[in-house]
């Protein structure tokens, strides 16, 4: 009883979460943001509904492979998050409302035009 | 219902809402960040299935598509980067 309790708080936890990434994700105005959204809230929605099913289930020879991935996404959740800020940092053009190829080509005519 | 075959339908609803980056992304850095999020909801859903239906068989291909899911990325932010493979 106790442990279904926990089970189903750790596993609506982990959808409010990952609601909140998706949200995030959708509504958020900068690629750093939606960043922000999805590398805390996406791995940590994760790591709860998969903390819950592992509950749930019980201790059998499935739940090591389910605490490997949990571990592996625990670790390579952070690691894609800042990879992708950085190839956004070193591009530095990734605003909302302009696209990408338009960003660069403006800020070129604009040193071009500072070199003249 | 099933509890998890709830938690897979509600959780495909969430991919869906995290898709609309991915296909109508203003750039490429967001369709990555979709991608990820969407990956991640993939295999929460193959180890749901393989819960269901007591197929550890699952349970590889879940493990195999994070594993999968983690080289590509870094290998397409790599590629963005300009840097060169191996």
């Amino acid at each position: 009883m106790i442990i279904e309790i926990i089970s189903l708080f750790f596993i609506s936890l982990g959808c409010v979460m990952m609601f909140t990434a998706a949200l995030g994700i959708l509504r958020f105005s900068d690629i750093y943001m939606r960043l922000h959204a999805s590398g805390k809230a996406g791995t940590g929605g994760t790591i709860a509904l998969l903390f819950g099913v592992l509950i749930r289930s019980g201790l059998s020879e499935i739940s090591g492979k389910i605490i490997l991935i949990m571990v592996f996404i625990l670790f390579t959740g952070p690691i894609t998050a800042h990879a992708i800020a950085r190839a956004a940092h070193v591009h530095s053009s990734a605003t909302d409302e302009i696209p990408f190829h338009e960003v660069k080509t403006e800020e070129k005519k604009e040193e071009q035009e500072d070199d003249n | 219902m099933n509890l998890y075959s709830a938690i897979s339908i509600i959780l495909i609803f969430i991919a869906i809402l995290a898709s609309y980056r991915l296909f109508l992304g203003p750039t490429i850095y967001d369709r990555l960040v979709s991608l990820n999020v969407v990956g991640v909801i993939v295999t929460i859903i193959l180890i749901l299935i393989s819960l269901e239906t007591d197929l550890g068989l699952y349970l590889d291909i879940a493990l195999s598509f994070v594993l999968l899911d983690f080289v590509g990325t870094i290998a397409l932010v790599k590629y963005l980067e300009g840097g060169e493979f191996i």
